[in-house]
């Protein structure tokens, strides 16, 4: 594997991290909000 | 060039393909590349173009920062829809052509560069600068983006194309619920009035999404041209099995009566959906007069999360059950969910919101389904591009789903109705509206071989499909 696919592999375990982070983040300040129509 | 056939996946090893880093040819995957590492690029991509869908949280800063009403904000938003319409339809072609990271590098400069120069215009105070930057140039962005990983997807899952197309997807419903919160946060953070922050907001926000976007451009790659997944074969086509045998390109595509019965189907849906969307919060306090406007928020954001699950979700399950049948669903169920709120909706607030919630997310899986929808008629040729010409019936749903409910409510209003009963005659016509996408849907059949590409060693068609196939995509 050279240098360049490595380092995109990396990346796009970073990528995963990044986009599960915010989507959990919005689920996370939606649920929040949503909480106050049975509040 | 990119639209020059490529040696894919022969000879990768022994020496570098000629031409940009952006070319498709430099993105072909090496043997081994795990298909996995693919969608976090094209979540990356729809989650920072989903903002559009929090563009609400910039409407009363706007407002107050121009001196305005509500209608000159609104422009800005439906100037960025209509370009996305447009720009898909017009640039899917281009789309197949040059591969998915030289779209998604032109994406993220269309649609960060929207809005950097959207927030110049804040700036200057000057509100035609953000129609150009965040409608005009933003939407061209917004286009590209939209459509820049499906296809790749799709090869990449070639077995469960609506597992991929849903993942993709999600991430433009989800890009909304990351980018409202945020949004606000950063408007209370630069200055103690949120219509002084806006500049510095949009300018984060741009900066954020640039990084996340040439990331997503970096990491995505195509797969090799007879790649498959390890013990996968393409599925035997049964006797009138709706799965395309071969190819049909997208000028062919648009030729035939299922393509325009699909687009009758995700318009109808759309619109349906954008119904109960447009009118969310001051719907529910009209029903339960007891819900005030931090609760009716909470709707919204319950609308929301079930508009992103069902993209996930519903699509996903289109995989096992058929794209047909799960239109039946979205479509069939729909309309039952909808007459439910005519009938039933003011019984509890709780059956209300199941009700809306099964509307919305049917309203999300019959977006992220429709791609592998098309994958299943037309093959995965130009499936992008077909993608991208589809999408008009998004442009024209937004058009007319706000208008149709907007006008007969204000109608029932000036007739005297007041409370559940403003909303019975819009929700009866989304009845009807859903009722002709279930006709147009099970009026679908396969596609007359007369309009698809010769298949390897097979008979050739009837058509100059050949000749549209060489005016297209030459480098799969």
């Amino acid at each position: 594997m050279s240098e360049s696919q490595g380092a995109a592999k990396a990346a796009a375990v970073v990528l995963w991290v990044l986009v599960g982070g915010g989507l959990g983040y919005g689920v996370w300040q939606t649920v929040a909000r949503a909480s106050q129509l049975f509040g | 060039m990119s639209s020059q056939a490529a040696p894919a996946g022969r000879g990768a090893a022994s020496h570098r393909p000629r031409g940009s880093f952006l070319d498709r040819e430099r993105t072909v995957a090496p043997p081994g590349y795990s298909r996995w590492l693919i969608p976090p690029a094209a979540l990356a991509v729809h989650l920072s173009i989903g903002q559009v869908y929090a563009f609400s949280v910039f409407k009363t800063p706007l407002q107050d920062h121009f001196g305005t009403q509500g209608t000159p904000i609104a422009v800005i938003f439906s100037i960025a829809i209509v370009m996305l319409g447009l720009a898909a339809a017009f640039g899917g072609t281009w789309v197949e052509r040059n591969g998915p990271r030289k779209t998604m590098v032109a994406s993220a400069l269309f649609f960060c560069g929207g809005l950097f120069i959207a927030s110049a215009g804040v700036a200057m105070n000057q509100l035609w600068v953000v129609y150009l930057g965040y409608g005009v140039v933003g939407g061209i962005g917004l286009g590209l983006g939209y459509i820049s990983p499906v296809s790749t997807l799709i090869k990449w899952f070639p077995d469960r194309p609506g597992l991929a197309t849903g993942l993709a997807i999600m991430g433009f419903g989800g890009g909304a619920l990351i980018a409202s919160p945020l949004t606000n946060r950063l408007l209370g953070t630069y200055a103690d009035a949120p219509e002084d922050a806006i500049a510095p907001t949009m300018i984060t926000l741009a900066s954020a999404y640039l990084v996340l976007m040439l990331l997503g451009a970096w990491v995505v790659r195509v797969p090799a041209k007879d790649w498959r997944p390890a013990g996968w074969t393409p599925p035997q086509q049964q006797a009138g099995g709706m799965r395309a045998t071969a190819d049909t390109t997208a000028r062919n595509a648009i030729r035939t009566p299922q393509f325009w019965l699909l687009w009758v189907v995700l318009f109808t849906n759309v619109t349906a959906g954008i119904g109960i969307l447009e009118q969310a919060a001051p719907m529910v306090q009209e029903f339960f007069s007891q819900i005030d406007a931090a609760a009716a928020a909470g709707f919204v954001g319950v609308l929301s999360l079930c508009n992103m699950a069902g993209r996930f979700v519903w699509s996903s399950t289109s995989d096992i059950i058929g794209r047909k049948r799960i239109y039946v669903v979205y479509l069939g169920v729909g309309l039952v969910a909808y007459l439910g709120v005519v009938l039933l909706g003011t019984s509890s607030v709780a059956v209300f919101v199941i009700l809306t919630g099964i509307i919305l997310s049917f309203y999300g899986g019959g977006f992220a389904t429709i791609p592998a929808y098309l994958k299943d008629m037309f093959g995965g040729l130009q499936v992008g591009a077909i993608h991208g010409r589809l999408l008009t019936a998004w442009s024209a749903a937004g058009i007319a789903g706000p208008l149709i409910i907007n006008g007969l409510v204000d109608a029932r209003r000036a007739s005297g109705a007041s409370g559940a009963s403003l909303y019975q005659l819009p929700l009866l016509v989304m009845v009807g509206v859903l009722a002709v996408g279930f006709v147009a849907n099970a009026l679908v059949k396969p596609v007359d071989p007369k309009f698809q590409e010769p298949v390897a060693g097979g008979s050739a068609s009837s058509t100059p499909a050949g000749q549209d196939r060489r005016e297209g995509v030459g480098n799969r």
